[in-house]
């Protein structure tokens, strides 16, 4: 890699900064709220819902 | 009617149904050798070891047959689209060098203006640390401006802070400024594309509303290294053919390689937004290997991802030697380890979690081989001595069968599944007249068995430093983010002894090792360990330039017309700009 020179430039970057078109960009769900163990649990609770955890049996 | 997919999911069963095949062959042959002198549990470990390692050799040699029975084929486009939509160019760069990377855009700018398109836009999304890099980048910017001619087309921005790294950097792009724009091509920072390639994927991108990713194959270019022109090589003979059969076997669920790709930034924002993990890194925290979820994740939202193997003018560069390669490896294997935590995530398409599979596999396979390696050495050790005279009273000893036969039946087939395709590949390319870029047929034939021996050296050291990758991920240590080496990549044998002394003592460890206690092994174990014991020889010599007539390839003897107008620009820029074309800039 070539070693960065010095520079004396007054150039004003900002005014190449990029255009102002916003796009939200909401963020995907990739993990569940529940262990797979839990989940699995689950499945055989009468209404389907999540199994409760030790603490809240307790 | 069979129904649109039945072809795709036939193909796919075809292909992981012989890849078992060969893994169970594989397994009940150990089984018989194991058997010959009564069956011990470490002969089980063995056969389910070479078994997982088989399946996946042989899922790889698969992919390179489907991939010789066909050709790449231009997919269909009604009415022919305009190629105008609003479309961005993108390079990230990262503590990068600004001349060779502008003078990159540069080249594309030129590219495209040949084509008679000077509507594209440019953005330097820049996450560079260092301020002198940054000073630099900023005074080049200034002369790529000046000139292209490019106020209102090209962009440049520095972030504060580079959270997430190049996926947020990306994203950051997006939330700013991406509804200016219906598609959006994310290059790296050694990137080159063609300007007529640029404008036919914006094409492609128009004729079908529901793509939402188009990847092209980058072809490495300029590779002067042993190693780098054997990688070279490999990629521009070999790959388009493994590329092809995973072409044939995607689907609507291709992939995303981070770059030489296009987007429509639509689909991108609405399905690409990533959440940083639970827990720190290596498993947590932001996601590493972003491109391969990105895919994952457009595909789940039902649009499409596409491979496009067909399109030429896509180019990169690679890594020039073993060590810089390694360090690459390094953060690929800690990003798709991280995968494992995504396999089970919500809605995603069964082939992108077979995707994040095959990821994994292809940095934890190498520690399947080192099991069935130590197993074998210990296997005499632990082994009970054979009883000659099982039936008592019986006075004449009792030689179990020899079934070494099935043992050397085994290497054949595990050492064709390596070689074959490779072998097939330069058939075919000779049978069709295809060799004459790579030097005609006898020279290809020749590259290829040049190839497939220099790999048989590189590999030990390769195979080490994977297993150490992801040890080392296993144990928590965070790569981090390491700015990659571009350059001549030349290494002293003191820095190649520096880098690899410790393969250097496994090596000659795993060799004793197996002339103390496995003896019979040894012929075996020798092309193994050889290697690593020269590996610091090994990482020297290949780092060399090559003078070699073998390995040629196209971009060599014709380099890509982008190429040359990187290099006229790159030799313009050698000399420092004039204050005045500064000046003009500001104006």
């Amino acid at each position: 890699m070539t070693q960065p020179q010095a520079t004396h430039l007054s150039f004003d970057i900002s005014a190449f900064s990029l255009p102002d078109a916003p796009m939200a960009m909401p963020q995907q769900v990739l993990e569940h709220d529940q262990g797979l163990l839990r989940r699995l649990m689950a499945l055989f609770t009468p209404d389907h819902t999540d199994a409760p955890s030790a603490g809240a049996r307790m | 009617m069979l129904r649109p997919f039945t072809g795709l999911y036939a193909l796919r069963s075809l292909a992981i149904l012989l890849s078992l095949v060969a893994g169970l062959g594989a397994f009940w042959l150990f089984m018989q050798f194991g058997r010959s002198d009564g069956l011990e549990a470490l002969d089980i470990i063995r056969a389910l070891l070479i078994l997982i390692s088989t399946l996946w050799l042989a899922w790889g040699a698969v992919q390179a047959l489907i991939g010789l029975t066909t050709l790449p084929e231009t997919p269909p486009m009604p009415p022919r689209p305009e190629g105008r939509s609003r479309t961005i160019i993108l390079m990230p760069v990262y503590n990068e060098d600004p001349r060779v990377s502008f003078a990159r855009l540069a080249a594309m700018d030129a590219s495209l203006k040949a084509e008679g398109a000077d509507y594209l836009h440019f953005a330097v999304l820049s996450d560079t640390r260092s301020d002198a890099i940054a000073a630099e980048e900023q005074h080049l910017f200034a002369r790529l401006l000046a000139e292209t001619n490019g106020a209102k087309r090209f962009f440049y921005r520095r972030r504060s802070a580079n959270t997430g790294k190049k996926a947020g950097n990306i994203e950051d792009f997006i939330t700013r400024s991406g509804a200016g724009y219906d598609f959006a091509l994310i290059l790296d920072a050694d990137s080159l594309m063609e300007g007529a390639t640029i404008l036919e994927m914006v094409r492609r991108m128009e004729a079908e509303p529901h793509l939402g990713l188009l990847q092209t194959l980058p072809k490495v270019i300029r590779a002067g290294s042993r190693f780098g022109r054997a990688m070279q090589f490999s990629a521009s003979f070999f790959s388009p053919v493994f590329a092809r059969g995973l072409a044939m076997m995607q689907g609507q669920t291709g992939p995303f390689w981070g770059h030489n790709a296009m987007v429509r930034t639509r689909a991108f924002a609405e399905s690409c937004g990533l959440p940083v993990l639970r827990g720190a890194p290596p498993f947590g925290g932001h996601i590493m290997s972003h491109d391969y979820v990105e895919a994952a994740l457009l595909a789940r939202q039902n649009w499409i991802v596409r491979l496009d193997d067909d399109l030429g003018g896509s180019y990169e560069e690679g890594p020039e030697n073993i060590v810089d390669h390694a360090k690459r490896d390094r953060r690929w294997c800690q990003g798709n380890l991280q995968h494992s935590r995504l396999l089970l995530a919500p809605g995603l398409k069964p082939w992108s979690r077979f995707v994040f599979v095959q990821g994994i596999m292809a940095y934890i396979a190498p520690l399947f081989w080192i099991g069935f390696l130590t197993a074998s050495i210990l296997a005499p050790l632990l082994a009970d001595p054979i009883d000659y005279f099982p039936e008592p009273y019986w006075p004449f000893p009792y030689f179990p069968p020899s079934e070494a036969s099935k043992a050397i039946g085994l290497a054949i087939g595990i050492f064709g599944l390596l070689l074959l395709p490779k072998i097939l590949i330069a058939l075919r390319a000779a049978l069709r007249d295809e060799a004459a870029p790579f030097g005609g047929a006898p020279v290809a034939f020749a590259s290829t068995i040049a190839e497939l021996l220099f790999s048989s050296i590189t590999a030990p050291i390769l195979l080490m430093y994977a297993t150490r990758s992801v040890f080392q991920v296993l144990m928590g240590r965070d790569g981090g983010w390491p700015t990659n080496n571009r350059g001549d990549g030349r290494l002293s044998l003191s820095d190649a002894y520096a880098a690899s002394n410790w393969i250097t003592a496994t090596g000659l460890i795993v060799t004793l090792a197996a002339y103390l206690f496995a003896p019979h092994l040894i012929f075996w174990l020798l092309p193994v360990g050889l290697p690593m014991i020269a590996a610091p020889v090994v990482l020297w010599w290949s780092s060399q330039p090559s003078k070699s007539p073998l390995m040629r390839v196209p971009s060599e003897s014709h380099p890509p017309p982008v190429a040359t107008l990187h290099d006229a620009i790159l030799e313009r820029w050698s000399v420092p700009s004039e204050p005045e074309t500064v000046a003009h800039v500001q104006a």
